[in-house]
This record gives C-alpha cells, structure tokens and sequence, in this order.
C-alpha cells in the first residue's frame, strides 16, 4: 500500500454539507410537490381539451356546435390560467417554512373556495348550449337521449362539489394544527 | 399517538440515525451542489411519506436505505442525458497502476476519484457499491437493493478489485 485512504473510510468521513430539515420543510416540500402534480395533470388535461374542441371548431358543420366547442376550448385555458395564478406551486423557502407551509396552505383553500367561479362556471356556456340545442333544437331525439348530458353534468357537478369540500375541510385540519403547533 | 405524529415521530428518528449517510447518498447521484440539495430534500420528503405505510417489517436502516436509494434511483434515471454514459461493474477496466500519481496524493482527490468512478456506474451497481462503501455486509447489501446474495457476492467482488487497483498500488515498483 501506498498510503492512500481506505475507501470505506474515505466515504463515511466526508463532511456534512446541509443543515437537517425541519419538519416544517418537510410538510411545506411535500405539500408543493402535490399541489405541482395536481396542476401538472390539470393543465394536461386543459390543453388535451383545447386542441380538440378547436378541432371540433374547424370540423363540425353545425354553428351552434363549434359555437359550443370554441367556447368549451377558451374555457379549459381560461381555466389553465386561473389555476397557474391561484394555486400555482411554489418553491419551499429555507426558512420561515412554517409560515410559508400555513399560508400557502391558506391561498389553495382561498383556490378551492372561488373554484366554483373560476373553474365550472367558465364551461357552463359552453355546456349550456350544448344542453340547449339538444333539448330545444331536436326535439325529434329520444327524452334517453337528450338528458343523458344534463345528467352527467349534474353528477360530475355533485362529485366535483363532494371532492371540493373534502379537500377544504383537509386544508382546515391542517391549517388548524399548525395554529395548535404555534399556541404549544 | 395519531399517525401524522407517528409517522413525524419515526421520521425524526431515522433522520437523526441516517441525514449523513443520506447526504453521502445523493453525492453518489448527483455532482452538482444546487441539485444535489434538492435530491436530498426529496429523498427526506420521500422517507417521511413513506413512514406513513411503515410497519416494521423490516430493520428501520433497510426501509430508510431502500426509499432513499428507490428515490435517487428515479431521480437519475430521468435525467436522460446522464444515463447514457453509464456502465456495469463489469465493464470498467481495472488499472494497471495508480491513474495518475501526482493526483492520488490527499484525500480530497482520492475522494473525488471515488466519486468519479460511483458516478459512472448504471444504478443496480451504484447501489451496491454505495451501500458497500457505507459498510454494510452482503445479505444487508441484498435486503435494501432485493439482489441476490450470489449477485451482490459477484458485485462486491469485481467492486473491491476496481478499488484496490485504483486506490492501493499492489504492485511492486
């Protein structure tokens, strides 16, 4: 041997290059990085709506129908945007993470509250007429046939409204522990 | 105890035990200082999620091995322009001689030398020769990467070969 370092020890005895994380970073970090694949996801699905209602513009005869899709089209990037703006995700700052954690967890409630607002009602024009021409412009189709996208709106509204007060409640619980963790 | 402060409760414990070896971990995956800092907070945010489903089945050091490797693991492996360059055990020559006698001198670029050559290998073979380098005996080696005894046997064998050529000089001037 020459000299040199044993390897084993060569690894282990390396310094430490970063301070522990708290267990505030750790909540704040991986609440952003769920809030970054919900968004990741939202927006896919915003743009897959885009670009084929605009399809749907510029192949479907009937005027009332592109009308309805350009609609249902500038309202998923209406809605893309509103999100990127509302309840974007954030880097997790090195410190202060508790009152970083507490008020982003405050600004995806203040989100999910108004996202009646900003998230279902931009499409209900565009829902709305296609509704409407349904019902009123046929009225030759069979009743099966012409309520079959009133209903689903309906239940997709009743589980969409479910989810939404199961997410806020969630976020109250969490807000409330940390206010619990500050009194301590 | 809730399982909220369980699970914060079981993740103080095994950051207290392995924040420096996690640490030495991510220098296994990662060159640069920024990224590495993000690796390691992601390897930690990845543990303390995962002591939400543990059930000590098995040793807290295989569970904090296993999640901190799983999640280094896909970190590389998504970034494609790194995966490309990698290579087995098997594959890196062993040399003749010290690689470059001036630069073996001192245990900063003996170190570096060590990091160099765990970079370039594929992940299979970066987490034996970490988790060997970390001191852990073959059936613990097996029991966090799920390899054979006999594959991690054959990896350990050709990893201590490659480093006793590069960092002891066996042969004689």
């Amino acid at each position: 041997m020459t000299g040199q370092p044993d390897p084993k020890s060569l690894w282990r005895d390396q310094p430490t290059e970063n301070r522990p994380m708290t267990l505030a970073q750790i909540h704040a970090r991986d609440f952003q990085t769920r809030v970054r694949r919900r968004n990741t996801i939202e927006y896919v699905a915003c743009a897959i709506v885009v670009a084929t209602f605009s399809y749907y513009v510029a192949w479907l005869p009937d005027p009332v129908l592109k009308l309805a899709c350009g609609l249902i089209a500038v309202a998923a990037a209406f809605v893309a945007w509103q999100l990127h703006r509302r309840a974007s995700a954030r880097p997790t700052p090195g410190a202060d993470a508790l009152d970083f954690h507490r008020a982003e967890l405050v600004r995806q409630h203040e989100a999910l509250g108004k996202a009646w607002a900003w998230y279902l009602a931009p499409f209900l024009p565009g829902l709305g007429l296609f509704v409407v021409r349904s019902i009123v412009l046929q009225p030759e189709a069979p009743w099966p046939a012409r309520a079959i996208l009133p209903a689903t709106t309906a239940v997709y509204g009743l589980v969409w409204v479910w989810n939404n007060r199961r997410a806020r409640r969630r976020l109250e619980t969490s807000i409330a522990e940390i206010d619990a963790l500050r009194r301590d | 105890m809730p399982k909220n402060a369980d699970q914060d409760q079981r993740y103080h414990e095994a950051a207290q035990a392995f924040g420096p070896a996690v640490e030495r971990l991510a220098r296994g995956y990662e060159r640069d200082a920024g990224r590495r800092r993000d690796l390691v907070q992601d390897i930690h945010v990845a543990l303390w999620r995962s002591f939400g489903d543990f059930d000590g089945r098995c040793a807290l050091r295989t569970w904090v091995y296993r999640v901190a490797h799983n999640t280094a693991t896909s970190y590389v492996l998504s970034r494609r322009r790194d995966r490309a360059g990698f290579v087995g055990l098997d594959e890196i020559p062993e040399p003749q001689g010290p690689d470059d006698p001036e630069a073996a001198v001192g245990a900063r670029q003996a170190l570096d030398r060590l990091l160099a050559l765990v970079h370039e290998l594929k992940p299979p073979d970066r987490q034996v020769a970490l988790l060997y380098l970390e001191d852990l005996d073959a059936a613990a080696i097996g029991e966090v990467t799920g390899l054979s005894p006999g594959a991690v046997a054959v990896r350990i064998h050709r990893l201590k070969a490659i480093l006793a050529a590069r960092f002891h000089d066996r042969r004689p001037s």
